[in-house]
């Protein structure tokens, strides 16, 4: 890691940039970690996060810019209470049960053998964070995900493909739930909707008559119903865990793989947009837009009393340049959509005051602290505090690429 | 960020300079607001603007720097639509034989239908305001203009609902500073509005009373609720029109223009939630670079798509707007 330098002073040297993102989802659960001495955890348990899913693999320095942080995986952003209280018992407190958890994480970052971002663990609502997301839903249509269902980024530094190059970009099915848990419940248990959700992948361009243009692909969104159980307790990324008291979606019928072809806007897709353009094309920005208000319609038809999290919480991406001078996906494959597309986004999104530059081989140490103990012993005082049995994070240090050679 | 963010202390000391300079070399800037209010067709009909709406009709250079688009809070039978029914509505500009974004999506499963780019794809920015006013106010930041000493501004508004015993506050505010002073100066007024009938604000809200002129930045309107409602929550997309013109220097003409061939649109109203390019409930497009440069007599034309199957959307209203300002050379 080393002081920022100044991009644009090697943009007429010919260097090419890229965006990228490092990023890591982490599924904690309790039962997993051996209890300390005195037979508790203490107030918190940290986590390490994989210290490989934060090293820059590529032969090109990472430039970061910002970090974003969500809880990955829940149907709900704020649960519904009286409806989830089952849960208590077998899977944790409802009010736990959404993304709204994020505001019970600490976390800390440091590079190895050099310094600490910060010296001290930082809550995760606890740094000022970028206006991010789209303007609230009116009363008459509380509890719903969104007013626009959209993510975007725009890029730090223009992205210029050249005349025969394309991008090619994918985007994963949702995994198909079930709320389970029933009995003790106000909620008996449910398939959460499967329904195709239409989605709008674009690419936005400068240049032309028009002083812009875009390729737009208008894709559906699909859900695997027959889903395998993912593996609780991987940090590896995807499919993504389930949150308590929701178990793989039973008696659907699609079997969707995670990487669904139908939700790709391939590279000859790219091409056919605009096979007019002579020249390179300046790319500035993506934007997704997912239309998931009948999702939300069906989930609160059930979840009366709840908030629907955007899917863009639960589905990976990837994304990479084809007939470029770096062909790497732009971020390890399956990156949830709200983590690396982040300048509209239902993540907080933390901008570094000064850059950092990851150079090849260097890497971060990221670690997650979540609440463990229902309750701990400070100056002889009892205190008492919520805590779920599992929790789910995802964490990403998003830039860009500087490509030369 | 490539792109200009209206927001930044850096945006707003560099069109404050270059107020200052164009008033020293004589040039005139001064914001316009193109708009049309569309009704859309069954579904995945293709629908026109009213003809020659977003179009230069003056004597000198505009410059279109963003797009702004939203649906009307009521359909054409006077009934509410949910605004969360835009993520199911496409647009499509098209200028000299060119479209914008793109002239279809790729769509694979919609069989032979073709697609417009749906309109919640164009946002490239946040533009949330704090959630106790967002859903009540717009802000313009618009190309700064003279307000010269002794000028005042001409603020006219309407509802979109003829309803005698609803009674609305409507608010307009206008920020800027001293063009010798620096000093930070905020002209405001409010009134109370129960129809569509145009009323006017009283213009001594909108004077220039001192002794310098005034370099003006941005424009708030806002819109609370009924007067009498336990519910404090207002809606900016009630006030169907909001329309200025500059008495004095300026010039003199009013900054917005809409389709004239409606009865049902007032021409120099646009509707306030389509000014909100800063903050507001509408998707904002910020055209890339310095934007679209429309010449004397120049336009484009804009498509709407109804893309909802389930026809919730028969009958709504689209706004597109289209914002950025005129030089007078």
């Amino acid at each position: 890691m080393r002081p920022n330098v100044d991009p644009k002073d090697a943009t007429s040297a010919g260097v090419w940039f890229e965006p990228r993102s490092l990023w890591c989802v982490k599924n904690v659960i309790l039962d997993d970690y051996a209890i300390g001495e005195g037979g508790s955890f203490g107030p918190t348990l940290t986590i390490p996060l994989q210290r490989n899913a934060f090293r820059n693999g590529t032969r090109f320095p990472f430039q970061v810019q910002r970090i974003a942080i969500s809880a990955v995986g829940y149907p709900l952003a704020r649960p519904d209470v009286l409806g989830m209280q089952a849960a208590d018992n077998a899977a944790g407190p409802a009010n736990l049960n959404g993304t709204c958890a994020l505001a019970r994480v600490t976390f800390q970052v440091s590079s190895p053998f050099r310094q600490q971002w910060s010296r001290t663990v930082v809550s995760g609502n606890g740094l000022a964070p970028l206006p991010t997301y789209t303007p609230n839903v009116p009363a008459a249509d509380s509890g719903k995900s969104s007013l626009f269902g959209l993510n975007s980024l725009m890029f730090d530094r223009p992205l210029i493909i050249p005349r025969n190059g394309a991008v090619e970009w994918s985007m994963s099915s949702l995994q198909g739930m079930r709320w389970a848990a029933g009995a003790g419940g106000t909620v008996s248990a449910f398939n959460l909707p499967s329904t195709d959700l239409p989605m709008t992948m674009s690419y936005l361009e400068k240049g032309g008559l028009f002083c812009g243009s875009a390729r737009s692909s208008r894709v559906n969104l699909r859900t695997n119903q027959s889903p395998i159980a993912p593996v609780p307790g991987d940090d590896s990324g995807f499919p993504y865990a389930l949150p308590p008291g929701f178990v793989p979606m039973v008696g659907g019928s699609g079997n969707v793989p995670f990487w669904d072809p139908t939700s790709t806007f391939d590279a000859s897709s790219f091409r056919t947009k605009n096979a007019t353009k002579a020249g390179s094309t300046n790319i500035y920005g993506m934007t997704l837009a997912i239309d998931q208000t009948a999702f939300d319609t069906g989930v609160l038809a059930q979840f009366t009393d709840g908030v629907v999290a955007p899917v863009s919480q639960r589905i990976g991406t990837r994304v990479r340049v084809v007939g470029g001078p770096a062909t790497d996906y732009w971020w390890r494959p399956g990156a949830p959509a709200a983590l690396v597309f982040d300048t509209i986004t239902p993540a907080a999104v933390f901008q570094l005051d000064e850059p950092i530059t990851l150079e090849p081989g260097d890497s971060l140490d990221v670690s997650l602290a979540v609440p463990a103990a229902s309750s701990f012993v400070d100056g002889g005082v009892t205190v008492s505090q919520a805590t779920a049995a599992s929790y789910q994070f995802g964490v990403s240090f998003n830039g860009f690429a500087a490509i030369t050679g | 960020m490539t792109e200009i963010n209206e927001a930044s202390p850096e945006y707003q000391q560099y069109v404050l300079r270059v107020a200052e300079q164009n008033a020293v070399k004589g040039i005139i800037e001064e914001p316009r607001i193109y708009f049309d209010t569309i009704t859309l067709g069954d579904p995945y009909l293709e629908v026109n603007c009213h003809p020659g709406t977003f179009q230069n009709g003056e004597q000198f250079p505009v410059r279109i720097t963003h797009i702004t688009m939203a649906l009307a809070r009521l359909n054409d039978e006077d009934e509410e639509v949910d605004p969360l029914l835009l993520q199911k509505v496409g647009l499509r500009l098209k200028y000299h034989d060119q479209f914008y974004m793109n002239e279809y999506s790729d769509n694979p499963f919609a069989g032979s239908r073709k697609l417009f780019t749906t309109i919640p794809a164009w946002a490239q920015r946040p533009t949330a305001s704090a959630p106790s006013i967002s859903e009540a106010t717009s802000v313009f930041a618009h190309r700064p203009f003279i307000l010269s000493a002794r000028d005042a501004m001409r603020v006219d508004v309407r509802l979109d609902e003829a309803d005698s015993d609803d009674v609305f506050t409507v608010a307009v505010g206008m920020n800027g500073i001293g063009a010798l002073s620096r000093r930070p100066y905020f002209l405001h007024g409010s009134i109370y509005v129960a129809d569509t009938t145009k009323q006017t604000l009283s213009p001594a809200n909108f004077k220039n009373d001192g002794s310098e002129p005034i370099i003006v930045t941005n424009t708030t309107i806002s819109c609370g609720a009924e007067i009498s409602s336990a519910d404090p929550t207002g809606n900016i997309a009630r006030i169907t029109g909001v329309g200025f013109k500059q008495i004095g220097n300026g010039t003199g003409r009013s900054w917005v223009v809409g389709p004239t061939t409606d009865p049902l649109i007032m021409s120099d109203l646009a509707p306030a939630i389509s000014l909100g390019n800063l903050t507001g409930r509408a998707v904002v497009h910020r055209l890339p670079g310095d934007g679209l440069l429309w010449a004397p007599g120049d336009g484009i034309q804009a498509f709407v798509q109804n893309q909802d199957p389930s026809g919730d959307l028969d009958g709504a209203k689209v706004n597109i707007a289209l914002l950025g300002y005129i030089a007078v050379t």
